[in-house]
């Protein structure tokens, strides 16, 4: 086709203009002068500010809700709960296990169950120590081992396994029973906070029918569809406004949908624009963590250095909600045997809930805490061979033709052993093998290994989009769904627009993400920002090249 | 209670509350959105501020005691020619991720090289060490502060 041509043409030069130059961010010199505009920074002065109210014990059937006191407060201007909710109580993300505002059951400190809007801060703190929730306590299940013993209560029904996952690969019997040495070991990792700078936060100013939400998130179409289910709307009647955001990790994947519903929920009721947002105490406390996980793991190798088997069990602490811990779950599991070709695997997984906050999205999606593991056993293996653990491991490693953990045979490239020779031989590796004492520390060369599946993968469709607008002036207005969060994906793209169609990079605009008239380019995470949206920019452009054919040309003679 | 202070050489006349904070009074009543807020608990650095010259975290500051001082933000050393050699050296580095760290970042990175023209790496760590940053790693905001050393021409 033609656009392949134009694409082919330009991919084919020697050396690019703008794509891999060291140029600065268009955004760069506005943050530097303070201009730059957060979510919080939109809220005007006198703006209704709201706070959630949350509960003060983890496992709990709710009595009742008394709000009457708190409501007296001076500055205080309404107190919605559960039962206020006419759309869908239920903002659960993989499975409806987390209700929207909690008016039956609390499921750990910090489980939402009121909305207290107020007019400033000091009455919404005052307000909150008025609510009084009438509990009938539970017992606490607060890990792993008492949410699975036998005594357990459930937190959710159907128990409190959320979910189970299970790879078979060959014949791990027959794996082990090649091995000359065996390595088992188990292995934990904690939660852990994405502790961004600009804490979560939403400012949502309704209108007859329809919802605006300026927000921080990381998916403004996730957060419409999220907004839109709880408020029982149409999605044509929310638009979200992602505004710059000061940094995310994961963490706002998860609690941008939510920080938005709230304040659209009560924007909408109250008839006014709402503000929401949290305090570092709150952000810390209550939002979504890395999910921790216990890992079982158990290897095979022979004298020769080849890793015959593994046996992996991983048990993930949800928290109080599955929320993503099946996608999770899934990337531990298809990844279990690390970035090696092991004949015969054999992988469980389970994550569990229990009564403490929960995982969410976080950079890594898994392989850290799965990789901690297996690089741990590579490294124990390595040891008990008396094998340099470079040597070891290229011995395994995955190349082209191998078959991953979950049996996928790699027919494309695979640089894995390239790359570890390349840092081997840069590292002058061999004589950096010995220990040396400086004090109390000791200083040495270690070395690891990691791959990850990137983007959304869970054989769902992965597409990005975006559009350019060819303004008279030559100037270009760019539109993206993927936001900007410090990364700087979006001006990635218009490097590559710039690159593509000619015009220089001070000519082109970037929009913030507005879903009433962006494009979906789905979320903004698993690094798929610049890789997915970067292909779809490749594509969008030379169709709009052919399409437009004369624009490119005027556009380059005359760029004012 | 009203509160009198100098904002960016302009002297102005604020009434508040006597137990807001110095960065609520400028977020809040003022309008100056530059001081932001990460933690309200002094940690990271981003409402960072002169006050009579001085880097304080403005969080930690309540506003009634700004009373007769000079207190200076980001917009105030817009074309202050030490911010502005600072400011070109962060964006040509690549110290500008997210940007929320930005503006508190910058403001101590200024305050440094103001009292101490030439410092070493560990001096520049030392000086920008209650700013905190979750994008860069730190490594870039380092070299911008000693790039920023180079530009600065010879009196």
């Amino acid at each position: 086709m033609e656009y392949d041509k134009i694409l082919s043409d330009v991919l084919g030069r020697k050396d690019f203009l703008v794509v891999g130059k060291n140029v600065v961010r268009t955004d760069a010199l506005d943050k530097a002068l303070g201009k730059a505009r957060y979510t919080a920074d939109y809220v005007p002065r006198g703006t209704t500010l709201l706070k959630v109210y949350r509960s003060t014990v983890p496992h709990a059937l709710i009595k009742s809700i008394d709000t009457s006191r708190a409501l007296e407060v001076p500055g205080v201007e309404t107190i919605y709960t559960g039962a206020d909710v006419t759309g869908n109580n239920q903002i659960g993300y993989a499975l409806p296990d987390q209700p929207f505002l909690n008016d039956e059951k609390v499921h750990f400190i910090g489980d939402p169950i009121a909305l207290v809007c107020a007019r400033d801060e000091y009455a919404l703190e005052k307000a909150s120590q008025k609510i009084s929730v009438e509990y009938e306590e539970l017992p606490a299940m607060l890990d792993i081992d008492a949410s699975l013993s036998e005594d357990a209560v459930d937190i959710h029904e159907g128990g409190n396994i959320a979910l189970t996952t299970k790879i078979r690969k060959g014949d791990t019997e027959k794996g082990f029973s090649e091995a000359d040495v065996e390595v088992e070991e188990t292995y934990w990792s904690p939660y852990q906070d994405h502790m961004y700078i600009e804490t979560e936060a939403a400012y949502a100013v309704p209108e007859s029918g329809k919802v605006t939400v300026i927000c921080n998130g990381q998916s403004p179409f996730l957060i419409r569809e999220k907004v839109a289910h709880i408020l029982g709307w149409s999605l044509n009647q929310v638009r979200i406004i992602q505004a710059l955001t000061g940094g995310a990790f994961g963490g706002k994947d998860d609690l941008g949908p939510l920080v938005s519903a709230y304040a659209a929920f009560a924007a909408t009721k109250l008839g006014k624009p709402v503000a929401h947002v949290w305090d570092r105490t709150e952000s810390v406390s209550y939002s979504n963590k890395r999910f921790p996980a216990r890992i079982k793991y158990r290897s095979g190798v022979t004298e020769e250095g080849k890793v015959t088997a593994v046996e992996v069990d991983i048990t993930l602490e949800c928290g109080a909600y599955a929320n993503r811990a099946p996608f999770w779950l899934w990337r531990q599991t298809a990844h279990a045997a690390g970035p090696y070709e092991v004949d015969n695997c054999s992988v469980d997984g389970r994550a569990i809930y229990t009564n403490k906050v929960y995982g969410g999205s976080f950079r890594g999606f898994g392989n850290l805490a799965l990789h901690f593991a297996a690089e741990n056993q590579m490294e124990r293996l390595a040891y008990e061979l008396g094998m340099d653990p470079i040597e070891f491991r290229l011995r395994n490693v995955l190349r082209v033709g191998s078959r991953t953990t979950c049996d996928q045979v790699l027919d494309h490239s695979v640089g894995i052993e390239q790359c570890l020779k390349a840092v081997r031989d840069a590292s002058d590796w061999s004589s950096h093998r010995e220990p040396v004492w400086e004090g109390t520390k000791v200083r040495g060369y270690g070395v690891g290994l990691a791959y990850h599946g990137i983007s959304t993968s869970r054989s769902t469709p992965d597409w990005s989009a975006a559009s350019l607008l060819l303004n008279q002036d030559g100037s270009v207005t760019y539109r993206t769904g993927i936001v900007e969060i410090g990364q700087g994906s979006p001006f990635g793209h218009v490097k590559i627009v710039s690159e593509i169609i000619g015009v220089p990079l001070e000519k082109i605009r970037i929009e913030l993400p507005d879903t009433d008239s962006t494009l979906n380019a789905k979320p903004t995470h698993g690094s798929r920002g610049l890789m997915l949206g970067g292909h779809s920019r490749r594509q969008g452009i030379s169709q709009a090249q052919r399409e437009h054919g004369g624009v490119r040309r005027r556009v380059i003679r005359d760029p004012k | 209670m009203e509160v009198s202070f100098k904002l960016n050489g302009e002297p102005v006349t604020v009434t508040v509350e006597p137990y807001v904070s110095l960065v609520d009074m400028l977020r809040d009543e003022m309008g100056v959105k530059s001081v932001k807020k990460g933690c309200e608990q002094g940690e990271c650095g981003a409402c960072t501020l002169l006050i009579d010259g001085v880097p304080v975290t403005s969080c930690l500051v309540l506003a009634p005691q700004v009373e007769s001082r000079h207190v200076t933000t980001i917009e105030g050393l817009e074309k202050n020619p030490l911010m502005i050699d600072l400011r070109e050296a962060f964006i040509e580095n690549g110290a500008v991720q997210c940007g929320f760290c930005t503006p508190g970042m910058l403001i101590s990175a200024y305050a440094l090289l103001r009292d101490n023209p030439h410092p070493s790496e560990e001096e520049v760590k030392r000086g920008i060490e209650g700013n905190i940053c979750r994008c860069t790693g730190f490594t870039k905001i380092i070299e911008a502060i000693l790039d920023a050393v180079e530009r600065i021409a010879p009196e």
